[in-house]
Parts: structure tokens; C-alpha cells; sequence
């Protein structure tokens, strides 16, 4: 682990989930696991703090425990999943462009709270689309529900590990923490759940009686808890799919970009039903025979059997080599050749910083030198059919870049901070001026009095902030984009270090 | 020199790069101007989404402030004070089934009507809504937010002893 991810670590837990957290969090990220006593004094934080962090940091699986051989419990906290908050508009906004807005609420609600059963989420979900619908509409459960099945079929959500089935007689000594286990089996299968209800609004200020009303049923539903009917099983959002869909996205527009769109459109295909039954670090995707992918080409592509056969001849004869040819059987057996498709994207990303940092000379020269290397090296190795000498090459290229990245955002982020810190008592003043504009446009204020409150905004301070919102914007904005080529070259790094591992 | 500088790659009679005098600069001229940041939609609506978990995450049970210092004196205004949970004790309700015993924490009841407050999506994010203003100000007790009782005035003191410790 790097000084730049723990820096970043720790940036990302003090934006999210404020000092205490970040303390904690920072602390088991550099020492790995630790009990809770080594934590309190390590830290210099009240035992009650660091409970409330260890519980925090759990709740978003963020942080895991063990129980040790001695029978005490140790904490430790994934540096890589808390690198992963930096993405999580990309995970909500993908699951819009996938399932519309209730599943971008779903993902965006489970990302909030980290671990949720089924009926939580699709009564906040529902509850969350109503306030937004028109008066009178309100969103059906069913609905939400339907959308939240479509999104565990397709893993992109996942059961969390539950508390096993107790069916033994109970030890006189319950242990000091449960050992929280999931079947392979159960990890997508929605509980079946009778949800029937609609979403509500949370205002209601016209009808008096219908507050009282509402009044009374919040106070019956507070006393009389019954347990929900998924009651212990808890949904998580499973990163690893989303990588997986970031992935043959790159690997789909790159084809684009070299070839054209029906190749592009083949390779998306092929990814699509590839989806459930590739591993996240497979090296390849399993072999699809040329007849399925024609039957499972999208409805609207007119292309012929003869045709296809002729672009999937196209791709694989690529020097990227993207796809490959793996049998004769079916029409012709191919793959995408996931590991090989990364290195070329990590590849060009390089050659594309080198360039926009150093110059077309300085390009050309790196261009050729990884080229060179690649005609020295005529042997081919069987697991990633890059040579060793060029993967290690290329690795510690990629290894440096992204540290330099990492570095960037966590100065990003620094600057972001600074420059809000800086203007604190004009936003706090600006956000002041604006509640109280509010309040007065909702009363029917006069044109004249809104303007006299606005002008207590001076315009140079004015100009101040709207030269601080677009910085902080632009600030943002990069965030964002660093992260794009973060993860590209961090999913070549670790595809690299499950091939090192495999090899005998 | 004390080592033999053939070993880190300078030749013989090589002259030696001048000496660093002073750390590089902060901000070093470029030789070539960064391409110009990602635009559109897509980019436009994930910079909102991000602005906007950042702002519900801090409004959230999950962000743990550090416990309020002990007052000296009672003050008229602690009463329209916000104050954190009450004697340390947690702000939601974790599955206590599924943690280990020793993190166990006494839960403070949600007060009725005090639901987490996210922000409702409308089709633009971009643009904040003056109705979602309103709704937050009916959240949000006016009084408790604008009242300032001084007591922040004179800036932050290290010296302040009667801090609680821990």
C-alpha cells in the first residue's frame, strides 16, 4: 500500500464520514488488523468513538473482523473499497442508464447506508419517487420491487453474509462475534416478499385532519415494530459487477474507435452473454459459438450469418487481439480476451498521458520502445500471452502512473477543501441570504423586499462565489475523470496479479 | 567523492549536474497546456450526484461528529442549541446480531418525525430547487441553526483544559 492510497483513504473517510471515522479508519488501513483495546490506546480515542467508527466502518463494508485463535476479535479496514467511495457517482449513475431512476435510487440508497434488507430499501425508494411524481401519483412497491429483482439477476446487487441458521443446542458461551458466512447459492435469490403498498409524501400541510392523521399512525408504527419479513438478510451493491460493466464498456468503445459500430456492437454481444458466467478476473470469457452470438444479436441488427462469421474473422485476425479463435465447432468458437483487451487500454492510456504531459517525440519514442520489446520477446507465455519481460515492464509503468494519479486526487481533494475552508463565512453567508429568500418567496414576499435581502450579497462577493463554484466544480469534475484512468490501470495491475499467482 | 561514482552510472571525467539549491516549484511552468477537462451530460450529471452524496453523507447518522466540550456555564441559548446524541450513544440502529458484542453501543431512538433527510430527485439535478429549500428549512429548526451565542468568537484556544477527556 502506498503513502498516496493511504492519503486518499483517508481524505474519502473524512469527506463521507467525518474526523473520528478517519482516525480509525487511517489507522487500520496502515497496521492491518487489530483488537479493539490496540485501537483505542493506538489512537488516543475514547472507547465509545471508536465503537461508533468500528460500527460505521462495518455497516459499509468498508471494514471487516476475524476472530482470532485466543477467542479475541480483530478489526481491520480494505484500503481498496474505501478507494472505491471516489466512484460512487459512476456506480449510481450506470445503474440509471441501466435501469432507469428507481434503479439509480436503489444503488444510491444502498451505497448511503451500506447494508439494507429488500423491504427498507423498496419503501424508501418508493417513498423517495413519489415525492417527485405529481400530486395524487404515488409509486407502486411492486414496481420497485420488480426493479430490484432485475438488478440481483444481474448481481449487480448481492446479499451480505448472514448469521447461519442456529439449529444445535445453544453453548453455555455464545461467542464474542457471530460468524457471518453465504452460500454461493443464495447470494442473488430475492426473498419472496409480499410487499403491497404505494410510496408517500413526506409533506402534507393542506389538510389538517390528514396530518393528525399521520400524526397518530408514525406514533402506532414507532410502538408497534414488528420485525420486517426479510428480517436479517441484508443487500449490499457488488462493486465487482459494476467493474466488470466499466470494463466491457472500455473494451466496447475502444472496438468502436478501432473498427466500427456492428464490430463493436458483436463484441458487446458477446460480453452481454458472457455477463453471469465470466469471474471477475477470468483471464478469458468462456467460448461462444458463432451460431449463439448471431441468435443473440440485438433485435434490431439486420446482419447476415455470413457476414458476422466475416467480422468475427475480422477481430480476431486484429493484432490486438481483442477477440480470439478457440475451436471450429458451432460455426467457430470465440473469446474476448479479457486480460489482453486491458493491457491495450492500460497501454494506450499511457501513451496518451506520455503524450499530453511530454510531447509527440517523447510518444513516438515510448511507443517504440514497448513495440521493441514485443519483437525481442518471441516466446509466448501460455496464462496471459504477454511476454513476462513486457508484462513486467509495462506493470511497473502502470504501477508508477497510478500512484501519481492516487496522488492527484488526494491534492484535488486537498485544494477542494482549502478553498472551501477559505470562503466559509461568505458561503455560510450566502446559504443564510438563500433560506431566507426562500422563506419569504414561500410567504409571498414583495419583489422589493426580495431584492433588499438579495442585495446583502455585495457583488464582488457575489463574484467571489461564483469564482469558487466553478473551481470547486472544475475540482470535482477532475476528480471524476482521474478516476476513469485509476481504475483502467488498476484493473490491468490486479489483472496481471492473479496471472502472477496462477502460474506455476 | 566517498563512493565510487562509476557505480551510479557517471563516466570518468564527467562533469557532475549542478547541485540543487532549493526545493522545486510549487507550481513549475508547464511545457504543454492539459487537454480540457471531459464535457456533456453524463459528465454534468455525475459532478451533481457527486456534490450531492457529499452533502446528504454529512447529514447522515453514519457521520460520527466528536462529542460537543463540556460548557462551563449555562447558557439562555443551549437550549436552542443542536446538540449530538445524548451520552455518546448511537444515532441509527445497527444489526446488533450481526456485530461482534464488545462494539455494543445504547441506541437513541429517532425522534418522531425526524427522518433522514436526502434530497428528492427531480429530472435536472443540476439546479437546486428553491421548493427544496423549503423542505429542508422545514426540517431544519430555523432557530437552532441561526442563533450564534458567541461562544465561538475569539477563535479556538488550545488551552481549553475543561474539555472532556477520554
Amino acid at each position: 500500500m502506498t503513502q498516496a492510497e493511504i492519503k486518499l483513504c483517508s481524505l474519502l473517510l473524512q469527506e463521507h464520514f467525518g474526523e473520528i471515522v478517519e482516525k480509525i479508519g487511517t489507522y487500520l488501513v496502515r497496521t492491518g488488523g487489530q483488537p479493539l483495546r490496540a485501537i483505542v490506546s493506538d489512537t488516543g480515542t475514547s472507547l465509545d468513538q471508536v465503537k461508533k467508527a468500528l460500527c460505521v466502518l462495518i455497516q459499509h463494508n468498508l471494514g471487516t473482523y476475524q476472530i482470532q485463535k485466543r477467542g479475541f476479535v480483530e478489526y481491520s479496514v480494505q484500503c481498496s473499497r474505501v478507494l472505491c467511495i471516489l466512484r460512487y457517482p459512476r456506480y449510481i449513475y450506470t445503474a440509471k442508464t441501466l435501469y432507469g431512476d428507481t434503479g439509480e435510487l436503489i444503488v444510491e440508497e444502498l451505497l448511503l447506508n451500506g447494508k439494507m434488507p429488500m423491504s427498507a430499501v423498496v419503501t424508501k425508494v418508493a417513498d423517495r419517487l413519489t415525492e417527485t411524481m405529481e400530486d395524487g401519483k404515488t409509486m407502486d412497491y411492486t414496481e420497485v420491487s420488480n426493479t430490484f429483482v432485475r438488478l440481483a439477476d444481474t448481481h449487480f446487487v448481492q446479499r451480505c453474509p448472514g448469521v447461519p441458521d442456529a439449529s444445535g443446542p445453544s453453548d453455555s458461551a455464545a461467542p464474542p462475534a457471530p460468524t457471518l458466512v453465504i452460500d454461493e447459492k443464495d447470494m442473488y435469490s430475492v426473498p419472496r416478499l409480499n410487499l403491497i403498498g404505494k410510496g408517500k409524501r413526506r409533506r402534507s400541510c393542506d389538510d389538517d385532519d390528514n396530518g393528525e392523521h399521520k400524526a397518530k399512525k408514525q406514533k402506532q408504527d414507532l410502538e408497534s415494530q414488528e420485525p420486517p419479513p426479510d428480517d436479517g438478510i441484508y443487500w449490499q451493491v457488488n462493486l465487482d459487477r459494476f467493474h466488470q460493466h466499466f470494463r466491457d464498456q472500455a473494451i466496447v468503445s475502444a472496438v468502436a474507435n478501432r473498427m466500427d459500430q456492428t464490430s463493436s456492437e458483436i463484441v458487446r454481444t458477446m460480453l452481454r452473454m458472457s455477463e453471469v458466467t465470466t469471474s471477475s478476473n477470468a483471464a478469458y470469457t468462456q467460448p461462444l459459438s458463432s451460431n449463439e452470438i448471431f441468435r443473440s444479436l440485438p433485435a434490431g441488427y439486420n446482419i447476415g450469418k455470413q457476414v458476422l462469421d466475416q467480422y468475427l474473422t475480422l477481430l480476431a485476425d486484429d493484432p490486438l487481439e481483442f477477440i480470439g479463435k478457440s475451436g471450429d465447432s458451432g460455426g467457430g468458437m470465440y473469446v474476448v480476451n479479457l486480460h489482453k483487451a486491458l493491457a491495450s487500454l492500460a497501454t494506450a492510456t499511457l501513451e496518451s498521458i506520455v503524450q499530453e504531459r511530454f510531447g509527440s517525440r517523447c510518444a513516438r519514442i515510448f511507443r517504440l520502445l514497448l513495440r521493441k520489446k514485443h519483437l525481442e520477446q518471441k516466446q509466448v507465455e501460455d496464462f496471459a500471452m504477454i511476454p513476462a519481460k513486457e508484462a513486467k515492464d509495462m506493470l511497473y509503468k502502470m504501477l508508477s502512473e497510478n500512484f501519481v494519479s492516487l496522488q492527484s486526487v488526494a491534492n484535488l481533494i486537498e485544494r477542494r477543501q482549502y478553498e472551501t475552508r477559505e470562503n466559509k463565512r461568505l458561503l455560510e453567508k450566502s446559504q443564510r441570504v438563500e433560506a431566507i429568500l426562500a422563506s419569504m418567496q414561500a410567504t409571498g414576499a414583495e419583489e422589493v423586499q426580495l431584492q433588499e435581502i438579495e442585495e446583502m450579497i455585495t457583488a464582488p462577493e457575489r463574484q467571489q462565489l461564483e469564482s469558487l463554484k466553478h473551481t470547486v466544480n472544475k475540482i470535482d469534475a477532475s476528480e471524476n475523470q482521474v478516476d476513469e484512468t485509476i481504475f483502467l490501470l488498476a484493473s490491468y495491475v490486479d489483472s496481471t496479479v492473479v496471472a502472477a499467482v496462477k502460474k506455476p | 567523492m566517498t563512493f565510487n561514482v562509476e557505480a551510479v552510472g557517471i563516466g570518468k571525467g564527467e562533469s557532475l549536474p549542478p547541485s540543487t539549491l532549493q526545493p522545486s516549484p510549487l507550481f513549475p511552468p508547464m511545457e504543454y497546456r492539459p487537454v480540457p477537462l471531459q464535457t456533456g451530460e453524463e459528465v454534468e450529471y455525475m459532478l451533481a450526484l457527486k456534490q450531492e452524496l457529499r452533502g446528504a453523507m454529512k447529514n447522515l447518522p453514519y457521520f460520527v461528529k466528536p462529542a460537543a466540550p463540556k460548557k462551563d456555564i449555562e447558557r439562555y441559548s443551549d437550549k436552542y442549541q443542536t446538540s449530538g446524541p445524548i451520552d455518546n450513544a448511537i444515532d441509527w440502529n445497527p444489526d446488533w446480531r450481526q456485530l461482534p458484542q464488545e462494539l455494543k453501543i445504547r441506541v437513541r431512538k429517532l425522534r418522531k418525525g425526524r427522518t433522514t433527510i436526502l434530497i428528492p430527485k427531480g429530472k435536472q439535478r443540476v439546479s437546486v430547487d428553491k421548493e427544496e429549500t423549503i423542505k429542508k428549512l422545514e426540517e431544519t429548526d430555523y432557530i437552532m441553526s441561526y442563533f450564534d451565542n458567541g461562544e465561538d468568537f475569539g477563535a479556538d484556544s488550545d488551552d481549553n483544559l475543561d474539555e472532556a477527556t477520554y
